[in-house]
């Protein structure tokens, strides 16, 4: 990854000019320190595709931070996959100088946030870094659920919010709709909306100034003892955990004794600095800057993010807002070989070192042997992880059911938190079985509206309210159990609603459900990956649609496969996949064994993707089978 | 040492040769070769010989040959004189045993006794007939150049000419073709007797017009299930009638298995002679070019025709190996089977394989997915 990165900004061809820009400013940063009046630090809000990334290149461009020509790629996202899917996931920060129209140099530093409901808490987190935002709404798509909640969690962080509507070259562009969204939902007057075209360079001089006027400088204590917000960070295989932090009171410098207060544990700082394009040490990070830390640390879980960097002999108070990680979802990962266990262990290690919200414990499942039981922020956190383990340490994996945490009461009184259906304690055993929930909200063109809560009503959703954002654009606000959305939720939304609708969640709490463990038998035989918890009153469609979609995953093979859904000891549907009858070459005519030969060789090369399972050969892939499921047909 | 012996004792190579002309292409057939080339046979057979000489040159073949294989193509194109000449040429450039196997394989359709008389003189001393069917619809299906009672006429002039031991070749599992139907063809070949008997099930994914055909959809794709029948029915009804079903597509009166095909299934080495001919010496498979006038070409050039040759790893000599000799009924020894034999248990349950003197041979049911069964071994 780091390597990639690297490699990434090798391609920039600099041009001279810049060059030397950037190295006399190196300098200057590592002589002066800003004054706290001139520093603004802000981010920037927006929904995908709404234009962050475009915006934030230009910014970058009117501060000379880096030359239009190197502006081939995007800054801000540098991972391959975050950029195929147009979503930056990691954040990252780089600072600005800004000569004003009123004479004086600003120094600005952009902090960038990711962009997806599965990352809320690192949003929070890097808003929490910051004064201001930039609020980038689309002139042609106009206000989207997700930059609502963003909006919200701004608000609780109390930052100045600057709106900006983009794209209003487009001829698409409904300036004048989309400015009343904004009044309406800010309380904002019309003059303080930016007009902006990103891609043709229009309104960024403005928006530099807007930003320098109207985001309010750092306000902290520069002679308290020292705090300082993680909001992000990262690691570096030579230099370990690297913390982006946001300096609230006091001074951050080098050599100091710092302490990570979550943890407690304390480390001797040996770099810090100011980001750019790269980073530019410093011997001091003063009240109100953001830059980066490096201590030795060798794990990323001692630089969580929110969590708080004081100084080890004088501690002060943690920052308000911290949390712990929780993954909301849970699947097993399997090699496909088993031979391959501790490769698996390594690169899970290794991605772990990058990315603090993933956890993982050994699993083993009779059906798939050792494996391990990995917890996720969400389907897209899992699907991110799956695919950096198959191309980045090419991996193969069998990936089962993902599932959300249940909290089980056992008639002892005991209650355990279970991520796995396999773990399930026996029926009689169990006194109630309580499933997360969560507050969600779905902004939607009022024409859906009847699709949507149809939706909403098949997933179990409690309806709360609904509010219009103008006359054409509602908010839907429903509680659902989180078990309901994970799956295929987002897309089914996205469906329902020609592709307008967008939703966010926040959990709540755990609710007591009738909630049963749905079993799947292959000839016969319980196979433990393929279980998965389940609503009663939706028990017998998941098992009729699970066991049929098993019949089309599962190849014909020499003998006929029973293939059976059950709860507790009663079968609730059945199906078979046929016995393959004939797989012979009928002729090795004139000795050319060779054709034969590649023949079975590309059968086996098939084989290679299935898990054989008793007698049955199970492709990869049905693990995964509940995915490939339309539950609205 | 006894390994070595019996390396010794069974090394006898087969000789191949391919005769790369038909009357008419049939629209199932994917063999390699012409039916309207301005090439003769005259010119074919200059090029041959330089080929045997090349080869004899180039090859140390170990032992004498004991098998002769005349395929194609129509080898019955060759008038007895041509064949006398091809037979000429092999003997003074390679070592051939005193009394090999000798098989030309003949279209029914240009056979007359005065050819097969000729033929037997020569010293051939099996026929491989191309019946494929009985019933003229078929036939016709088929594209072949025969009729039904051609089939008979054949068998019997090849009698007349003091041939001891006739095969016919089959064909079943036509898009709808009805088991009756197939039944029709057997009892017809089982009248006339033959030594041998070989039924191919009509093979479908490839490129010839029929296989387009059926992949298209125009033409119906042979029910997997009915094919599957009518395999099992056959061997049935071939072995009470006397014949071992001795590999998946061939069954013998006792005595009488081909000993050049077996030598492919056993591993032993093969030299193979004219256009498309695979070869396997030394560990080594090669084939040669698949186009008459390239061939003619090359060896004017006096060099070797090959388009292709490699070297098996050891895990792809194993693989072939297994796959190889499950398709015989006399199976592999046991101690030659990869693996946990508690993984040989569900096969021994369903009937799809038994143990017979030590060695792990597959039932007709077996057989009929004899290639599953090896992929599943080979883990
Ligand atoms: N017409 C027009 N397109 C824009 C503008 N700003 C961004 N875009 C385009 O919108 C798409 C998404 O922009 P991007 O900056 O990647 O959005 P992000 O996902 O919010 O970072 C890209 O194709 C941009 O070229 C603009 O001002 N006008
Ligand atoms: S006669 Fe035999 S070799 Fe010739 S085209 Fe027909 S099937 Fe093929």
């Amino acid at each position: 990854m780091l390597v990639k990165q690297r490699n990434k900004y090798r391609n920039i061809s600099w041009n001279v000019k810049t060059f030397f820009t950037l190295l006399l400013r190196g300098k200057f940063d590592i002589l002066h320190a800003m004054k706290m009046e001139n520093i603004r630090n802000f981010s920037i809000i927006a929904h995908i595709d709404h234009g962050k990334s475009t915006l934030a290149d230009r910014l970058l461009e009117a501060t000379h931070a880096v030359s239009p020509q190197s502006m081939k790629e995007q800054v801000l996202d540098s991972m391959d996959l975050e950029r195929e899917r147009g979503i930056t996931i990691k954040a990252h920060a780089i600072s600005m100088d800004y000569t004003a129209d009123d004479g004086q140099d600003y120094l600005l530093n952009l902090i960038d946030t990711p962009g997806h409901v599965d990352f809320t808490y690192e949003v929070s987190r890097s808003l929490a870094a910051c004064e201001g935002a930039l609020l980038v709404i689309d002139a042609a798509q106009g206000i989207e659920a997700q930059t609502m909640s963003n909006i919200y969690l701004a608000m609780e962080n109390e930052l100045h919010i600057v709106p900006v509507i983009n794209k209003i070259d487009l001829p698409s562009a409904q300036i004048e709709t989309v400015t009343h969204q904004i009044m309406d939902l800010l309380g904002v007057d019309e003059h303080e909306i930016l007009k902006v075209s990103a891609k043709a360079g229009l309104g960024i001089h403005e928006t530099l100034e807007t930003i320098v006027r109207e985001v309010p400088p750092p306000r902290g204590k520069s002679d308290a003892p020292l705090r300082a917000l993680i909001f992000d960070s990262v690691f570096d295989y030579y230099r370990g955990a690297i913390a982006y932090v946001r300096v609230v009171d006091g001074q951050l410098r080098r050599n100091d004794e710092i302490r990570f207060l979550s943890s407690g544990k304390t480390f001797g700082v040996d770099e810090i600095g100011v980001l750019r394009l790269d980073r530019r040490p410093v011997e001091a990070l003063h009240t109100g800057e953001v830059g980066y830390l490096i201590a030795g640390v060798k794990n990323l879980k001692d630089t969580k993010v929110g969590d708080t960097v004081t100084a080890a002999k004088n501690p002060a108070e943690a920052l308000p807002g911290f949390r712990e990680p929780k993954p909301m979802v849970f699947s097993g990962l399997f090699p496909s070989d088993s031979d391959e266990l501790p490769e698996l262990r390594n690169a899970l290690e290794r991605l772990q070192l990058n990315d603090s919200a993933l956890i993982f414990e050994p699993e083993s499942s009779v059906a798939l042997g050792f494996g391990f039981r990995v917890g996720f922020l969400g389907l897209l956190h899992l699907e991110i992880v799956q695919e950096r383990l198959e191309r980045e340490y090419a991996q193969t994996l069998i990936t089962t059911i993902p599932n959300v945490e249940y909290r089980v009461h056992k008639k002892d009184g005991s209650v355990a938190l279970i991520d796995n259906p396999a773990a399930l304690p026996a029926l009689q055993q169990l006194e109630k079985i309580e499933e997360p929930y969560i507050d969600a909200h779905i902004v939607t063109p009022a024409a859906y509206v009847g699709n949507l809560m149809k939706l909403a009503q098949d997933r179990r959703g409690i309806f709360r309210n609904q509010s219009y954002l103008d006359p054409t654009r509602v908010n839907l606000h429903y509680e659902f159990p989180l078990a309901e959305i994970i799956f295929d939720f987002y897309d089914k939304l996205k469906s329902f609603s020609r592709g307008y609708a967008s939703l966010d969640y926040d959990l709540i709490d755990f609710r007591e459900s009738p909630l049963q463990k749905l079993d799947i038998l292959i000839n016969g035989d319980s196979v433990d990956a393929l279980s998965m918890i389940v609503h009663r009153d939706k028990a017998y469609d998941w098992g009729n649609k699970l066991t049929q979609k098993l019949k089309d995953l599962i190849p014909r093979q020499m003998y006929e496969v029973a293939i059976q859904a059950s709860l507790g000891s009663k079968i609730i549907a059945r199906t078979n996949v046929k016995a393959l009858r004939k797989n012979v070459t009928a002729k090795c005519y004139g000795g050319d064994i060779t054709r034969k030969r590649k023949l079975l060789e590309k059968q086996k090369a098939g084989k290679k993707r299935m898990k054989q399972v008793g007698r049955v050969e199970i492709p990869q892939e049905a693990f995964l089978a509940v995915l490939q499921i339309n539950r609205e047909e | 040492m006894f390994i070595l012996l019996s390396r010794l004792i069974t090394i006898m190579p087969g000789l191949y040769i391919h005769i790369p002309f038909c009357v008419r292409k049939c629209p199932y057939c994917d063999f390699y070769s012409e039916a309207e080339t301005e090439v003769s046979i005259p010119e074919f057979l200059r090029a041959l010989r330089t080929e045997i000489e090349l080869r004899a040159e180039n090859w140390i073949i170990p032992d004498p040959a004991e098998t002769l294989f005349f395929g194609g193509g129509t080898p019955s194109l060759l008038s007895a004189n041509q064949l006398s000449i091809i037979l000429h040429y092999l003997r003074d450039s390679f070592a051939i045993q005193e009394f090999p196997e000798i098989t030309v394989e003949a279209n029914p359709g240009t056979l007359s006794p005065e050819k097969l008389e000729g033929y037997r003189q020569e010293g051939v001393n099996r026929l491989s007939i191309g019946a494929q069917s009985f019933l003229n619809a078929e036939l016709d299906f088929l594209g072949r150049i025969h009729r039904a009672d051609e089939i008979s006429r054949s068998v019997r002039a090849a009698r007349e000419a003091g041939f001891g031991n006739i095969g016919l070749d089959l064909i079943f599992g036509l898009p709808d073709q009805t088991l009756s139907a197939w039944r029709v063809s057997v009892h017809q070949a089982l009248e006339l007797e033959p030594e041998h008997i070989s039924t191919y099930a009509l093979t479908w994914d490839n490129e010839t017009p029929i296989g387009k055909r059926i992949q298209s959809g125009e033409l119906p794709a042979p029910d997997e299930s009915r094919v599957s029948d009518m395999y099992l029915w056959t061997s049935e009804i071939l072995r009470s009638a006397g014949y071992a079903h001795y590999e998946v597509s061939n069954f013998a009166r006792p005595g009488f298995r081909c000993r050049h095909n077996e030598g492919y299934w056993t591993g032993r080495p093969y030299l193979g002679l004219g256009p498309s001919a695979h070869s396997f010496l030394h560990e080594k498979r090669s084939w040669n070019l698949r186009d008459i006038r390239e061939y003619i070409h090359q060896l004017r050039l006096m060099k070797l025709p090959v388009e292709g040759e490699e070297e098996l790893s050891y895990a792809q000599r194993k693989m072939e190996r297994l796959a190889l000799l499950l398709r015989r009924s006399d199976g592999i020894p046991l101690d030659e089977l990869p693996g946990n034999p508690e993984k040989l248990d569900p096969f021994f349950s369903e009937g799809l394989a038994s143990i017979r003197d030590g060695r792990f041979a597959l039932t007709p049911r077996g057989f009929l997915l004899a290639d599953g069964i090896a992929l599943r071994l080979a883990d």
